[in-house]
């Protein structure tokens, strides 16, 4: 059997994760949750049958990245991932037994290990196709879900911060997603017949879609601020306003500038879209006999519809990350938690209000992504 | 069929049709023919009114075709372009389904006349769930011209449908449009700047230059009395002879006798195969053969170059 050479994307991946151990702290002790810790190397905190279980998933990932096999670089990334998880978590359990008030929170070697066994995973499963995306994405659902469940996690400062505040974290999450479409919807309702106007006229397009441009450059704390004064002074024109929540701080501000920042990519994709359809698809449309209306509906809007889906999952991870930095005009959500740790110098909080961020902008963009139709496998119908 | 009355129509100034009369008959193949920017297409346009006359009148079945709705009009005169421009969202049957669909034909109907077209045009009917992208530019170009015949209209206006395809597959498709419009009696008004296509398919030729008819008149008449040098230089200045030799079938020279040494051509060859293999072999005299190898009888040089 002739040898075939080592996987030329996951060797250099594994290589990278045995040497992060050696230049970056995996996890941080402090005395308190406000005061800095001190670094803890792997070796140190390495001890148990986790130690083990972690030594012998990277093994099995370097051996997968010599011999190609993807699906065992399946399995022992997702065990290098929850050995890791557990390490830290014992760490953590250890320390709160001697000393109460010290908290240990996850340090950027931990973060790179998981990161760098997550491409791993990427890689691996790509390799694999359907079914390995599947297995990957399974069984790092159960690591996490049993690492949490048990228990082994909570004494992790980033844990402890969330049974503090596990009240109000449901609560921001929701109020986020209630400011994110906020936005959105009337963005789209606003949107997309600027982008049609913006495609059927020229000139309306040569004025809007720049003039937007320029909205998108300016700074998100900026655009905040200048929503302040004029919602202030409307709200005090008009008290009726002010009753039903118009005031120059809080939800209001937040979702008008958001709805500024998110019409360009909504009326660019749309304009976009319809542009995108070839002048001879057209001609036989009006060739064959079909109305201006049904040429739009049929044809046109058929046809911009991909290009107008990609605008809104721009729109929306775009307003979901520029919706945590709405927190500091008062607008809440999970930016307020954010801010709060940031300025308290709890690292750890800020890292509790910026994860679901995160999780949300990923989740939606994979939604979107699983209805966008691609227009090369898309069935005809 | 179709009668254009002193026509005109200027783009940004200039005069692309500048006052052109023309009768296209019943059941006649018309080839409109000149260089880029003659007033071809626009005067095609006309017809189904993608574009409008500055002025003159454009009858169709001797209505004047501003009395009807455009789309109403439209969806009963087929419509072919270059670019072919299947609609890529839809399937090749729902593309040959656009016009029955728009005239609200029952599914029943549109599926039996999908499937009618599909084999009319030789369309594997595998490829009738298939998306437009994965079709060949013959493949496209064939469901186009369904898609443009579905309705069943009496005449098809199609501006240079073969111009985009390679030599072998445009004559392919020529021959089939010959065929279909022999077995269907449909008058089709054809736009190209291919002469060797005009002579072959059409039954009316004109000749438009900077947006006037130069001559208009059939093939044979054609390349007899060319009306200018404009004319000449379309049909070829040194092959016209062999041109209207090819409008010719061997047949038509065709005399009794037999000669057991001539070679042998079918009878469905034209007056310049036959000449060319005279010449490929050196003779001047050739056996004219059946399908089924009968020999009908024999032609001679001096008949083909007699007329």
């Amino acid at each position: 059997m002739r040898l075939r050479p080592p996987d030329p994307v996951l060797l250099p991946l594994v290589v990278a994760l045995g040497m992060v151990p050696l230049g970056l702290a995996f996890v941080t002790v402090a005395r308190n949750r406000l005061v800095t810790g001190r670094p803890m190397p792997l070796w140190h905190a390495a001890q148990g049958p986790e130690a083990i279980l972690s030594l012998a998933g990277l093994a099995l990932l370097l051996l997968a990245a010599l011999k190609r096999g993807p699906w065992l670089a399946i399995l022992s990334g997702v065990l290098v991932m929850g050995g890791l998880g557990w390490i830290a978590g014992d760490v953590a359990q250890l320390q709160a037994i001697s000393q109460p008030a010290a908290r240990v929170s996850l340090g950027g070697g931990f973060w790179l290990m998981q990161a760098l066994a997550a491409l791993c995973l990427v890689e691996a499963a790509r390799q694999t196709g359907r079914a390995g995306k599947a297995l990957a994405t399974l069984l790092v659902a159960a690591a996490t879900a049993s690492l949490m469940m048990s228990g082994t996690l909570d004494d992790l400062s980033l844990l402890r911060e969330y049974a503090n505040r596990r009240d109000v974290l449901g609560p921001a999450l929701l109020r986020h997603i209630e400011i994110v479409t906020l936005a959105v919807a009337p963005t789209v309702l606003i949107g997309v017949p600027l982008g049609v106007a913006c495609y059927r006229r020229e000139a309306i397009g040569r004025l809007v879609l720049p003039t937007l441009g320029v909205v998108q450059t300016i700074p998100s704390i900026a655009l905040f601020g200048l929503m302040l004064a004029p919602l202030a002074a409307l709200a005090t024109w008009q008290p009726a306003l002010a009753r039903i929540g118009i005031s120059g701080v809080g939800m209001a501000p937040a979702v008008l500038a958001l709805l500024l920042y998110s019409l360009l990519p909504i009326a660019s994709n749309t304009q976009a879209g319809l542009a995108s359809v070839p002048d001879s698809v057209r001609d036989a449309a009006r060739g064959i006999g079909m109305t201006r209306g049904q040429i739009f509906w049929q044809v046109e809007a058929q046809l911009a519809f991909p290009a107008l889906l990609a605008g809104l999952r721009i729109t929306i991870v775009q307003a979901t990350g520029l919706a945590a930095v709405a927190a500091l005009i008062g607008a809440g959500g999970l930016g307020a938690i954010m801010f709060d740790g940031l300025f308290t110098g709890a690292l750890d909080l800020a890292l509790l209000g910026a994860i679901p961020v995160i999780g949300l902008a990923v989740t939606a963009d994979l939604l979107l992504r699983l209805v966008t139709p691609r227009a090369t496998d898309r069935a005809p119908s | 069929m179709i009668r254009l009355e002193q026509v005109r129509r200027a783009f940004n100034g200039r005069e692309a049709v500048a006052g052109v009369d023309l009768s296209v008959a019943r059941g006649a193949f018309c080839a409109l023919i000149g260089k880029s920017g003659s007033g071809k297409s626009t005067l095609l346009r006309m017809i189904n009114r993608l574009v409008e006359p500055d002025s003159g009148r454009v009858l169709f079945e001797d209505a004047d075709v501003r009395s009807l709705a455009p789309e109403q009009l439209r969806r009963r005169i087929g419509y072919v372009i270059q670019s072919v421009g299947l609609f890529p969202h839809w399937s090749v049957a729902r593309n040959i389904a656009a016009v029955p669909a728009l005239l609200q034909w029952d599914r029943p109907m549109i599926a039996a006349r999908v499937r009618e077209l599909m084999a009319l045009f030789d369309l594997d009917p595998a490829l009738a769930k298939a998306s437009p992208a994965s079709l060949s530019g013959g493949q496209a170009q064939r469901v186009g011209v369904a898609r443009a015949l579905a309705a069943d209209p009496d005449l098809l206006l199609m501006d240079e449908p073969f111009g985009a395809l390679d030599p072998v597959t445009r004559a392919t498709l020529q021959t089939e449009l010959l065929r279909i419009q022999r077995e269907t009696g449909k008058t089709i008004v054809f736009v190209t700047h291919d002469m060797d296509e005009a002579l072959k398919l059409a039954t009316q030729v004109v000749v438009l230059e900077r947006g006037r008819v130069v001559q208009d008149t059939t093939p044979d008449a054609m390349l007899a009395n060319p009306a200018d040098d404009l004319v000449r230089d379309l049909l070829g200045r040194e092959d016209r002879g062999l041109r209207r030799l090819a409008l010719r079938p061997v047949r038509s020279a065709l005399r009794p006798g037999e000669d057991p040494s001539a070679p042998t051509i079918p009878a469905d060859s034209d007056c310049r195969a036959a000449l060319s293999r005279m010449a490929e072999l050196a003779v001047s005299t050739l056996t004219v053969t059946a399908p089924d190898g009968a020999r009908l009888g024999l032609v001679h040089l001096s008949d083909l170059v007699a007329g």
